[in-house]
């Protein structure tokens, strides 16, 4: 019989290595003895289960058949053309909830940029088939951009885990940052000037709530005097 | 096979008050199935195992049925199928059951060198009933072998006539409280780790002499069940304490509890109900010994018949509820798989399951070498299953976690204590699978 030299339970005859420390087994003594049967087989039994391009494909034909539908009463009837901007809504739909599905394994930000660009398609639409004055151009492109790097930035800090109170913050700097973006180009858009007000206030609040959860997270006597101060 | 007997000769049996609960909890990540395995001092003939088992099943008629669908509830019917399949053994055991698979059959047989296992699916039946009909079989099958086995103890008599209290509801037959237990947990920690990818489970069993642990327990005044239980919370605490990110949530430990022993019953249905304990280390440092005796002390005063009975008409106003009763039967699945998802096993850090002592003729002792019990995989929590056979205590660990450190903890724990412990684990023969 053989001991675990880090765990200090005894082994199984035969057996290669401790099943709790991974500790290798070296007894002299049992190399000569016959080699023990395996206390388990090899087989496993994993359960045929109804894979995701199952499902991408089922969800698929639900949102096809009433858009082919759509399209076809709009062409036929209708003659309006407002079927293209739903089947587009739909379109992007599938591109970021039933795309995902069909692949096996999913790069957050690949997909994140695929969804980016989806939505900016889209967006497109509405200048191509609309009026065309610059707001593609001049909001809807960095807002979108602003998004996404700043949703690739979340992904890429996000790896690690983090502690609620500095997530909160890091969102907090992140709607802060945003609104800068939305005020500058729509300002620039509308007045043509770079002019900013709102973002001032929206940074005041956001300011003192980052500096507030960073004290909760970094002071332990902060977070038991505002836990005393404040129970309900 | 197609059916053979008319479906009016098809007996039918109401899914006991426990079991109602679980086919809408039969998940691959929860698969509410446990197994129980013997080795024998011989290889096992996979011919007179089937055979064994076919002279078996007409003694147990509440394992012979399969799952249905009804419009509101879900119902057990004997299974007009043939007999279920004994299969080579797997290295990732407690799968889910689907109705379909198996001949239809809530249990599966397998068979791997010297072991006989059984995979049991929780709304057939509970340990005790699992432990009868699997100790039965295993008379059956040494007797066909050419031993002689006697009848008693755990054993059954297959020529005997199935007795109609082995297949009654025992919960609605014996609450009389008009009380209704009122009893609110904390959500607790819970251990994380990597998870092992679907459908594999680590199962490592430890193997303690009775006496040993009996007399360790017996230091503090305790059962081995409250010592065990004890081990687990403490171990599970000094877990919390090494958590980065230790919130100081409570820890607790739910302990299912024959019924049998405070209402007479001889249903081989589930019949237990579960207690749960926990201790909150805001309260401040716990040392091991306080934990064992608030837990024993905690046990001794509410596990009585007034309490159980308590229990058991609450979780019976649940099934007797006009609004419960009026939902069909597909909404209720969803409804319960939603609900334990969410409270589950949040109320809980570990489980700690004993069967108690197996006892079969003495004649049999000899051909056994050792009797264990495993559960399947919990979404949150590691689950302890006990049972003791001759003078030796099986203790199986099941986590769903790539690393061992619960095991690890807990039988190294044990160890320190002075406890020796033999172990054996399938963690090694599912890590070459598919990750």
């Amino acid at each position: 019989m053989s001991y675990c030299v880090n765990c200090g339970v005894e082994l199984e005859k035969g057996c290669p290595a401790c099943p709790l420390c991974d500790t290798p087994v070296i007894n002299p003594r049992e190399k000569t003895a016959e080699p023990e049967k395996p206390l388990f087989p090899e087989i496993l039994e994993i359960p045929k289960s109804v894979s995701k391009k199952y499902w991408a494909f089922v969800l698929s034909l639900i949102i096809i058949i009433p858009n082919l539908v759509l399209l076809a009463l709009d062409i036929l009837i209708f003659k309006s053309g407002i079927s293209k901007y739903i089947i587009g809504g739909f379109a992007v739909a599938w591109i970021w909830f039933i795309f995902p599905m069909l692949w096996k394994k999913n790069i957050p930000v690949v997909m994140l940029g695929i969804d980016a660009l989806a939505l900016l398609a889209y967006l497109n639409m509405f200048r191509l088939y609309g009026v065309e004055n610059g707001w593609f151009s001049s909001i809807v492109l960095p807002v979108v951009i602003a998004l996404w790097a700043l949703c690739n930035l979340f992904i890429f800090w996000l790896r690690k885990p983090r502690d609620k109170s500095m997530t909160a913050v890091a969102v907090l700097g992140a709607i802060n940052l945003l609104s800068f973006v939305i005020e500058i180009c729509m300002n620039m858009y509308y007045y043509g000037k770079l002019q900013v007000v709102v973002s001032f206030i929206v940074t005041a609040c956001c300011v003192s709530l980052m500096i507030f959860f960073t004290v909760m997270a970094k002071s332990r006597r902060f977070k038991d005097w505002a836990k005393r101060k404040f129970f309900m | 096979m197609k059916a053979k007997i008319p479906l009016r000769q098809r007996q039918w049996y109401k899914l006991d008050n426990a079991a109602k609960v679980f086919p809408g909890q039969n998940t691959s990540s929860w698969s509410n199935v446990y197994r129980m395995s013997v080795t024998l001092t011989e290889k096992i003939d996979p011919d007179l195992l089937q055979k064994a088992l076919e002279m078996t099943m007409p003694r147990f008629p509440m394992f012979d049925v399969r799952m249905r669908n009804g419009f509101f509830w879900h119902y057990l019917e004997k299974n007009p199928y043939g007999m279920p399949p004994v299969m080579p053994d797997i290295a990732n055991p407690c799968q889910r059951f689907k109705w379909k698979e198996n001949n239809g059959y809530l249990f599966k047989v397998y068979y791997y060198e010297n072991r006989i296992s059984v995979d049991f699916f929780h709304a057939i039946t509970d340990g005790y009933g699992a432990s009868r009909f699997f100790m039965t079989l295993t008379a059956v099958y040494l007797r066909l072998t050419g031993k002689e086995i006697p009848v008693g103890d755990a054993v059954l008599d297959i020529n005997e006539k199935p007795h109609e209290g082995e297949s009654e509801d025992a919960y609605l037959k014996n609450v009389k409280s008009k009380a209704k237990a009122q009893r609110v947990y904390k959500f607790t920690y819970h251990y994380k780790g990597k998870r092992l990818p679907k459908h594999y489970l680590n199962i490592t069993t430890g193997y303690i002499p009775v006496a040993a642990i009996k007399e360790k327990a017996r230091e503090y005044g305790v059962t081995i069940t409250e010592y065990v239980a004890a081990v687990l919370v403490w171990i599970m605490y000094n877990l919390q304490k090494q958590d980065k990110w230790n919130k100081e949530k409570p820890v607790g430990v739910q302990i299912p509890v024959n019924v049998r022993n405070f209402c007479e019953s001889e249903t081989l249905r589930n019949f237990m109900l579960c207690y749960s304990f926990q201790i909150d280390p805001k309260m401040g440092e716990y040392t091991f010994p306080e934990i064992v005796k608030q837990l024993s002390l905690y046990l001794r005063y509410i596990n009585n018949e007034k309490e159980l009975q308590a229990m058991m008409n609450g979780n019976a106003g649940i099934e007797k509820n006009p609004v419960m009763r009026v939902l069909p039967s597909f909404l209720k699945d969803f409804g319960i798989s939603v609900v334990y998802k969410i409270t589950g096993e949040k109320a809980t850090s570990s489980l700690i399951t004993n069967v108690g002592i197996i006892k079969t003729p003495k004649e049999m002792e000899q051909y056994i070498e050792k009797l264990c019990l495993s559960t399947g995989p919990g979404m949150l929590i590691p689950k302890c299953a006990a049972l003791s056979y001759k003078d030796t205590l099986a203790l199986s660990v099941s986590n769903i976690f790539e690393e061992p450190t619960v095991q690890r903890e807990f039988f190294t724990t044990l160890v320190k204590f002075g406890i020796p412990v033999k172990v054996e684990s399938n963690r090694h023969f599912i890590a070459g699978g598919d990750t």
